[in-house]
């Protein structure tokens, strides 16, 4: 009998085994909305008190779901509670082999409104409450963030976090705890985004009052996640109000908003839809008394409906869209006519998610069915020469079996792959033909809750490529223990990326990347190991530390060619990255602050062959690749007085890497006795050591003040004034060493803005 | 509150102050070395040339200057003769990649085979680019009878002693046919390695193709010459790997001799072979026989 079957046996007799436990108690389970909205609410207590005063408690998951199985038969007292709403109680007799579901609304406590926009979303929200990597952020964090647009965005907040490293406001690329913005799994409600930030750095593909959720895991992901090396940012959006109509219009100088939500069959059936546009060209660009030649949009829609008490279905789309220059500095100078060219890019997604509880099993079934589609062009305006077009078709199941402390959860996952890149020959050593690449997998993951505070989970994922031959498994751990105060967490695991985005780092200003199934044989790989330590040492103090290691292997970088030209070779490397988080987050009724401190190192190790006849070393070469950010401290502080909402943030980031020139001269090909008087030279740069230099460090004051106004019976008005990089910091965006032309990022810029709600 | 008020401050005039502060941004690090060179000596020329570029802090090298910061003189390390070089400004036609001019130094003289010959390169405050070089003798081929192999495959082998390497390897054909003008066909070759010798493979079957592509009418090919020309080059003239790889070899310092510069200057010796395939191998290859090479 081979392992594998014996492995599967052994899978399916404690499946069974649990199954017969479960008809000798009972289970109960449910979602818990909010009574007005009828939104899901996570983070809910539930507690089951039996005859004997036994307790059994859960809480809510993103779906508003809970569940508690292995219960003894017998009378319960079940409540629920949330701080700022009034708490749910009632009584219930269970028989054995009991499958209970329970539908929860809970209203809105007035007598603890002023507690409940600041408790309630910190349950386990906020920078303070690190947990093995893993940070939930809510719409409110995200408003304490000034932020250009009345609503704020989650880039904002995310380029706040320790370790999140962004290279500039322009181009929206994240560099998470070391890893590649490629390197990082967008989910917006399942969906993969493969371009989730829009062309100014302030602005996430999606507004943030459309955001219920996102948990950001910066390493250490679980099972359910896979084929990205770095990080994942799963966010998950409102369902829409199934109550009553509500809808927003927003102005501002960079972007301007719709969004309109309500029931469309009340109670059951609900819609959210938002629109954006930018209005840079009318709007901000007379503000700075520059061109800013950027466009940018999103739509997005969702509708939800509640099929019965034990299953939900949600289909949500975004279409985005992107248009900007490159190689024009801040102040509309073109410093190299050459450099002239057009970006533009559109990611077009759409998916479906269906939960469903079996009348009488203690499981949560979903189901995925997603496609998402990426189209960039890049190259002269108006004639791009280069295009990338990328589409991914998932279709997975997850299912969770709830066995009293301990949860199994295993999936099924399938995706498509269409990639298709013409590219001028921008990768010499690469040939890019129309590729469909199929991945078939399987993962399991186990939960144990014990009794002393700790949780473990453990399990592995399998991923299966036929048309590669490449079978991957990637075994995945976290640990949590909860001791009083104070909690210590771990996480780690292996992660490999067969489709991988590839991207001329050497070109700062330029954002394209051609996505393609791994071009060399070995796949990228890579081990994350994070360790953590959280403490509240009040409610309204939450301390965190967290050091993180990751190992990279078989990573595409672009070689180093001393010829000025934008095209270049692809060269394999191994990296290093080594960082601490420490974040300090302060949460009071009217006051909030958080103080972050980022120390990390990043290191590759490239493979090319010129490096060691130039510098003379003779394996290879070690550099810094151009996101190492040693140093980033973050300052944060809300205040709420007199009716205004007063936000501040300052931000440090330490000088990255760039190349030094030590000069320039001219070349000539000697592979044959040529003719001076007939042949012309060729411009060179005679670059020193790859990202030996550091660019000057990067700080920023931006400030924010806003006020609500009842402007008539469910309207509100949502004033907003502020300044961005306050003390007009020239902060460098990058330097081109071919001009020595310098782009700046963006000077001192006012903001205003207003948001009229109606409920 | 008053307690928050000093950090505050201090954190306020912390921001101000680094507000304030410009850092430094040195992009071009500079380097002592003061020219890149590129060049050959060759007894082949009754005049010898180099490229000097003198290395500048910006990519572009601007307009062109009728003379530059640079005397050059070569030394014959063999007879101690001293040479003194000449300035010229040579100017191409605009290029998106290319520089439009070039300082090109001459000198008139004929190299001499075995010779040791320095060139230096000083600027007026002294820096100095060096490289050496010694010229090879004269290359010295031995043409063997054509092989068939089957019906139609013709191969010619040309033996080169007396070399380390060859470069520009090219065999030129002379045909025409009936009245028509005469044609110069050039195919290049690259020579192999065998034991200390060159060996070069002349494909004649698909020469033959080629040349009578260059004839639109009709008609026998008449085959007058058959000229195999090569440059031997110096021992120094040897690429990292034994190949030239432009993405390789553009790397400053890949492949270099020049002391306290950059670039190449290197020495190569001219030859040439000349010789017409025997009647029947012309008629099996489908030529007609022309005039017997002298």
């Amino acid at each position: 009998m081979s392992r594998r079957f014996r492995l599967l046996l052994m899978l399916v007799l404690g499946l069974g085994m649990a199954v017969e436990a479960a008809a000798q108690t009972a289970t109960v389970r449910g979602f818990v909305t909010e009574q007005a909205t009828g939104e899901p609410l996570e983070g809910v207590n539930v507690v089951l008190r039996g005859a004997d005063d036994a307790l059994f408690g859960v809480s809510t998951d993103a779906d508003g779901f809970f569940a508690r199985s292995r219960l003894p038969q017998g009378a319960y007292v079940v409540r629920a509670s949330f701080i700022g709403y009034e708490a749910y109680e009632d009584t219930l007799a269970l028989a054995a082999g009991d499958v209970r579901t329970l539908t929860i609304a809970l209203a809105v406590d007035p007598a603890q409104l002023d507690e409940l926009v600041v408790e309630s979303e910190r349950e386990a929200s906020g920078a303070g409450r690190l947990t093995g990597g893993k940070q939930t952020i809510r719409p409110r964090d995200i408003q304490l963030i000034p932020a250009p647009d009345v609503s704020g965005d989650l880039v904002n907040y995310l380029t706040t976090l320790p370790g999140v490293v962004s290279q500039g406001d322009r181009g929206g690329q994240l560099f998470i705890r070391g890893g590649e913005p490629t390197q990082n799994l967008v989910l917006l409600d399942g969906i993969p985004i493969y371009q989730p930030f829009h062309v100014i750095g302030f602005f996430s593909a999606l507004p943030a009052d459309i955001i219920n959720l996102a948990d950001v895991y910066a390493g250490g992901f679980g099972g359910r996640f896979g084929g990205r090396l770095s990080s994942v940012i799963d966010i998950t959006s409102r369902n829409g109000n199934k109550e009553e109509i509500g809808a927003a219009v927003s102005l501002a100088p960079f972007v301007s908003a719709v969004r309109v939500e309500g029931p469309l069959v009340t109670g059951k059936v609900s819609m959210l839809a938002s629109v954006r546009e930018s209005v840079l060209d009318i709007g901000a660009s007379h503000l700075v008394a520059q061109p800013l030649p950027y466009r940018f949009g999103d739509r997005f829609g969702k509708i939800h409906a509640r099929l019965g008490q034990n299953s939900q279905l949600s289909v949500t789309g975004l279409s985005t869209y992107d248009r900007g220059l490159v190689g024009q500095d801040i102040e509309g100078k073109v410093f190299d006519l050459d450099r002239q060219q057009e970006i533009v890019w559109q990611n077009e997604a759409a998916g479906a998610r269906y939960l469903h509880l079996p009348p009488n099993i203690p499981i949560l079934a979903e189901f995925l069915l997603t496609v998402t589609h990426l189209r960039s062009d890049f190259g002269p305006v108006g004639a791009p020469d280069r295009f990338v077009a990328a589409t991914q078709y998932d279709a997975s199941a997850h299912v969770t079996h709830f066995l009293g402390p301990t949860d199994i959860t295993w999936g099924l996952f399938q995706s498509t792959y269409k990639l298709d890149n013409q590219l001028g020959g921008q990768f010499q050593n690469i040939t890019f033909d129309r590729e469909f690449v199929v991945e078939v997998g399987v993962y399991l993951q186990a939960e144990v809750r014990l009794r002393n505070g700790l949780r473990a989970v453990g399990g592995a994922r399998v991923q299966h490529f036929p048309s590669k031959n490449n079978t991957f498994l990637e075994p995945r751990l976290q640990m949590v223990w909860q001791r009083g105060r104070h909690r210590w967490s771990l996480a780690g695991g292996f992660y490999h990326q067969e489709i991988l985005g590839l991207n001329d780092r050497r070109d700062a200003g330029n954002v394209f990347t051609a996505w393609t199934a791994a071009p060399f044989k070995q796949v990228p790989e890579a081990w994350h190991g994070i360790a953590g330590w959280q403490v509240s040492l009040t409610p309204w103090l939450d301390v965190a530390a967290e050091g993180y290691f990751k190992h990279l292997s078989n990573l595409s970088v672009s070689e180093w060619t001393a010829l000025p030209r934008f095209t270049t070779n692809v060269q394999q490397a191994d990296g290093q990255v080594q960082g601490l988080d420490v974040r300090l987050e302060v949460n009071r009724p009217g006051f909030y602050a958080l103080a972050s401190y980022g120390l990390a190192r990043v290191v590759y190790d490239a493979r090319q062959r010129s490096i060691p006849l130039w510098f003379g070393s003779d394996d290879g070469f070690r550099y810094p690749p151009p996101h190492d950010r040693r140093h980033q401290v973050s300052a944060v502080v809300g205040v709420e007085r007199w009716g205004f909402g007063l936000n501040a943030q300052w931000q440090y980031g330490s000088g990255l890497p760039y190349n030094q020139v030590l000069g320039f001269d001219d070349f000539l090909f000697m592979d044959h006795v040529p003719d001076y008087f007939e042949e012309p030279t060729t411009p060179r740069v005679i670059y020193d050591q790859p990202y030996r230099g550091r660019l000057p460090s990067y700080h920023r004051l931006d400030v924010s003040v806003s006020r609500e106004v009842p402007v008539y019976a469910d309207a509100v008005a949502t004033f907003q004034a502020g300044v961005i990089n306050l003390y007009d910091r020239d902060n460098l965006f990058y330097l081109d060493l071919f001009t020595l032309g310098r782009v700046n990022q963006l000077p001192l810029l006012p903001t205003f803005g207003v948001k009229v709600e109606v409920h | 509150m008053s307690y928050w008020r000093i950090p505050a401050l201090a954190v306020v005039g912390w921001v101000l102050l680094l507000g304030a502060c410009d850092e430094p941004l040195e992009p071009i690090v500079g380097t002592e070395r003061p020219y890149t060179i590129y060049g050959f000596f060759t007894p082949s020329r009754d005049t010898q040339t180099v490229v000097v570029i003198p290395i500048r802090d910006r990519l572009n090298p601007g307009a062109p200057t009728p003379s530059i910061d640079a005397q050059v003189r070569s030394v014959n390390r063999t007879t101690g003769e001293v040479v003194v070089w000449q300035d010229s400004l040579v100017l191409f036609d605009a290029s998106r990649q290319r520089n439009t001019f070039s300082h090109v130094f001459w000198a008139a003289f004929r190299a001499k085979p075995n010779h040791t010959y320095r060139l230096e390169v000083e600027r007026s405050d002294g820096a100095l680019s060096v490289a050496e070089t010694v010229v090879p003798p004269e290359p010295i081929a031995v043409v063997e009878p054509p092989q068939f192999f089957g019906q139609s495959v013709a191969i010619q082998r040309v033996i080169w002693s007396n070399t380390n390497r060859l470069l520009d390897v090219t065999v030129r054909y002379t045909a025409y046919v009936d009245t028509a003008e005469v044609e110069i066909i050039e195919i290049p070759y690259e020579p192999r390695r065998e034991g200390g010798l060159a060996v070069v493979e002349v494909d004649l079957t698909a020469d033959f193709n080629a040349i009578t592509k260059a004839f639109p009418q009709q008609g026998v090919v008449t085959l007058d010459t058959v000229v195999m020309s090569v440059f031997s080059v110096d021992d120094a003239w040897d690429p990292p790997g034994g190949v030239f790889d432009l993405d390789l070899l553009v790397q400053p310092g890949a492949f270099s001799n020049v002391e306290n510069g950059f670039g190449f200057v290197g020495s190569a010796h001219g030859a040439e072979v000349g010789w017409l395939p025997d009647e029947e191998s012309l008629r099996r290859l489908g030529f007609a026989r022309g005039r017997q090479v002298p």
